[in-house]
């Protein structure tokens, strides 16, 4: 269609014009006054990349919200950050210390961060920050994660007017120390981005949470927000003499549902995208994008509420994992795009020779005639629908196999706060839920299955409790060596494995389609934000 | 007129409130709390729960419903109709921030709609039964039976996707947003939404003039050697024009109604995907916001068509 393309020519025309009065310029080639001709050129062009939820607010204290992590990882740093594979790698931190008995941890940054005001990153920094992130008056939901920090809890009582485990020994060394040994609370250090002092602290603390002060913050990361409309768009910008050089001068972020993301794909509106499995193939089909695809660190799974008798012994949950084809899930509504899990712990903990519960609906009625099960009683599986379409066809499909061995099922679609609210009553018998992050540190499986950490105390929804695998993760969490460590979370795997506390489904992979002309492009999966953002190069 | 006016006035004031009464109960009836919107229930950990009651207590949800009420209305006379638990910002500057993006679609839409719809529809009256008639009435009739958000996303599959012609979505392409760049974005929401409305307009405004044309009044005009179209426009018009305006006055929060949908296939970010976004989150004191804004626009729309009756037609007396 020649005549169609006439238009469209029209944007290129006037990049072609103005590439040519620029080039005009430098008559006599290569000559570059800033001085900075080792590295590659920083792209003029704007990378343009959707959004799955709309931001509000960007700041570090509100409750955690995909479409904010994912602006935030663009522009905060913390001490540390996840690489691609979900472990910790340096960030604001050049490289930290745990000592033997895992109680004290020793962080030096790195001497050239600057904040994007120009002024140095320093320790007392990093103290500011960390002691507002468990500030009562701030109310920061991050708050729970240094609750084992020495100290806390007579600040949070006011005996103390600071926290006795954060302190700044010089200029760039922070050091944390905790009342018990605690090897996975380093993992906090990559979730929670540090701000500068000397802008923060004139901030009312009460309204840290929505000052729009935060939608254009002065702070580490390689981009700065030059334009905050997000009802239309992000726009970030590369901060000026950045300490490495970073890719792409222009970012915008456009918050659109993911309809509007594969048309906009396909019309060559945008560059990146997350997409559904079930647009995989209009996607494929266009010219020009590729698929990355990242595993998800959390898992869909089933919460069962193990208050009530019947679902206490662990060979009626085996035998739901037995009745599921939890195979046929992954393929038929993950389109293969994920794979089915055996273990909350994420693979780098999972043991070898894990039992992998194959589909076998005679071994689910055995194991439930066994445990004397009454098929009489009804069993309700409640799920928030219409949010993801692989949960939604999933459940359908556990809603027949269930029936099939001898588990009266019935479907409940429900809304988040329902669910929250089942949850906390103990009013529910099996909620389909996501999410999680079980990769980057083993003892974060703990806060989803250890006795004292039952909901409200911790993430234990499905209010499971086996002795002997608390006391070989608490075992792990005071190991400093990493090798040992995992060897011991493998161990507990297995435990975990055996015991069931969650109905496990699978782990779905996340895809982006992604435009041939980004290099270095890298994501965590689920509103987890981006990996290091300033290597990403884009070719006109 | 002025005594009727205020008279009407002061009934559709009386009627808010009670809307708003309504509003606020349907709002809080609903199951569930906005704080626990603000909370994945996939990462609720140590220290949720504290966070929970601090923040019900400082959105004021602790206190009875009609307490609330009470507040809300202090809030409301002050102008700024609450704060949006989202962004703690006045409700009135986060609908404001709204209202140019679906005023420009809603006002282009609307022009699109009588440019084609009054032509249209006379021009079948004056050839009632002849082909041109048919033809109108089979695309009028077809634009009424389809439904935009249809006629939206057979636009984008067509114009965006295949041809390439237009962006399939957004007010402006990023990094643009030059004047053309926003005219090309402009072009699918604005027709679709103009001529979804324009069938059933077209459809009335045949019908009306029809029934003008058989009057005297035309005859007499006619016979003093009016041509066609000088009795059309002079005369016919006029008239015909009376419940037309009813009719577009009253299909305003209709044309209202459908931008919400199309907003949302388009990507457009005016009220309606506010409004959506709002109801997902229980943001009530925005939802409240915007359902209290449309229901002034109906109020408000039935009176401009009362009062613009005097203006075209001053047989109509208001008493």
């Amino acid at each position: 269609m020649p005549h169609t393309t006439s238009l469209r020519l029209i944007p290129h025309f006037a990049v072609a014009l103005v590439a040519a009065s620029a080039m005009a310029g430098c008559v006599g080639g290569q000559s570059n006054t800033t001085g900075d001709a080792a590295a590659p050129k920083t792209s003029t062009k704007p990378l343009r990349m959707s959004l799955y939820l709309k931001p509000d607010v960007l700041s570090p204290f509100a409750p955690i919200q995909g479409g904010n992590t994912d602006v935030m990882s663009l522009v905060y740093e913390g001490l540390l950050r996840f690489d691609k594979d979900t472990k910790l790698v340096p960030a604001l931190a050049e490289s930290y210390e745990v000592s033997p008995d895992a109680k004290t941890f020793t962080f030096h940054l790195r001497k050239d961060a600057k904040w994007s005001d120009g002024k140095p990153v320093t320790a007392q920094d990093v103290v500011f920050t960390s002691t507002l992130y468990v500030d009562k008056t701030v109310n920061s939901s991050a708050a729970g994660g240094y609750s084992g920090v020495t100290g806390v809890k007579d600040f949070k009582e006011g005996k103390a007017t600071s926290v006795a485990g954060f302190k700044a020994t010089d200029e760039h060394t922070f050091v944390m120390t905790t009342d018990a040994p605690n090897a996975g609370i380093v993992a906090l250090m990559a979730r929670n981005p540090i701000l500068p002092e000397h802008a923060v602290k004139d901030l009312p603390k009460d309204k840290l949470q929505t000052d729009p002060w935060f939608n254009n913050p002065v702070a580490s990361g390689p981009y700065k927000v030059a334009e905050f409309k997000p009802d239309q768009h992000v726009h970030l910008t590369a901060v000026d003499r950045w300490r490495s050089k970073v890719g792409i001068k222009d970012i915008y972020l456009n918050p659109v549902t993911a309809d509007v993301a594969t048309a906009q794909l396909s019309s060559g509106e945008i560059d990146v995208a997350k997409i559904s499995p079930n647009d995989l193939d209009t996607v494929k089909a266009i010219k020009g994008l590729r698929l990355e695809e990242t595993p998800d660190p959390g898992f869909v799974r089933m919460a069962v509420n193990q208050t009530q008798t019947r679902f206490q012994d662990p060979r009626v949950r085996q035998a739901m994992l037995h009745a599921i084809d939890r195979k046929g899930i992954v393929s038929s509504a993950l389109k293969d795009k994920g794979s089915v899990r055996n273990t909350t712990f994420g693979p780098r903990f999972a043991g070898d020779g894990i039992n992998e519960y194959a589909y076998d609906p005679t071994k689910a009625k055995a194991l439930l005639a066994e445990a004397g099960w009454d098929s009489s009683k009804p069993v309700n599986v409640s799920w928030v629908a219409g949010g993801n379409a692989d949960r939604d066809a999933a459940a359908v499909v556990i809603e027949q196999q269930f029936n099939a061995v001898g588990i009266k099922t019935k479907l409940n679609r429900i809304q988040a706060p329902q669910q929250l609210e089942s949850l906390q009553k103990k009013t529910y018998d099996l909620v389909l839920m996501g999410g999680g992050q079980y990769n980057t540190d083993g003892y974060s499986v703990y806060g989803i299955t250890g006795c004292d950490r039952w909901l409200p105390a911790g993430g234990n929804i499905t209010y499971f409790c086996d002795e002997k695998l608390d006391a070989l993760m608490k075992k792990a969490n005071q190991t400093q060596d990493e090798a040992a460590r995992t060897q011991l979370y493998k161990e507990a795997s297995m435990v975990e494995n055996a015991a069931v506390p969650y109905i496990y489904l699978y782990s779905p992979t996340a895809v982006f389609a992604v435009t041939d002309k980004l290099k270095g492009f890298a994501a965590i999966p689920t509103g987890g934000g981006y990996v290091d953002p300033a290597s990403w190069t884009l070719t006109d | 007129m002025t005594s009727y006016i205020i008279r009407r006035v002061l009934v559709n004031l009386m009627v808010l409130v009670l809307i708003s009464v309504v509003l606020f109960g349907l709002v809080h009836a609903a199951p569930g709390n906005p704080v626990d919107f603000m909370i994945s229930p996939e990462q609720v950990g140590p220290g949720y729960e504290a966070f929970r009651q601090a923040k019900i207590h400082e959105l004021g949800l602790d206190k009875p419903v009609p307490v609330q009420y009470v507040l809300w209305l202090r809030e409301a006379a002050t102008g700024d109709f609450g704060y949006s638990f989202a962004d703690g910002r006045p409700v009135v500057a986060v609908l404001a921030e709204r209202i140019p993006a679906t005023v420009e679609l809603l006002g282009l839409a609307l022009v699109v709609q009588l440019v084609v719809a009054l032509p249209a529809g006379m021009l079948a009256a004056m050839r009632r039964n002849t082909m041109v008639d048919y033809v109108v009435s089979f695309i009028s009739l077809g634009a009424i039976s389809t439904p935009g958000f249809f006629l939206g996303m057979i636009a984008i599959y067509v114009f965006s996707l295949k041809l390439r012609l237009l962006p399939s979505s957004g007010l402006a392409t990023q990094g643009d947003g030059s004047p053309g760049d926003l005219l090309r974005h402009l072009v699918m929401p604005v027709l679709i939404l103009g001529l979804a409305h324009a069938g059933g307009l077209a459809r009335y405004v045949r019908g009306c003039t029809i029934a003008e044309l058989g009057s005297d009044y035309v005859r007499t005009a006619r016979a003093k050697g009016a041509s066609d179209l000088r009795v059309m426009v002079r005369h016919v018009l006029r008239n015909a024009l009376i419940p037309v305006i009813t009719v577009v006055m009253m299909s305003v929060p209709g044309v209202f109604a459908g931008a919400v949908v199309l907003e949302q296939i388009f990507a457009w970010p005016g009220m309606g995907q506010l409004a959506v976004a709002s109801v997902q989150r229980q943001d009530f004191p925005v939802v409240i916001g915007f359902a209290g804004m449309v229901a002034v626009l109906v109020l408000l729309s039935n009176l401009v068509a009362d009062v613009l009756y005097t203006v075209v037609d001053p047989r109509v007396r208001l008493s």
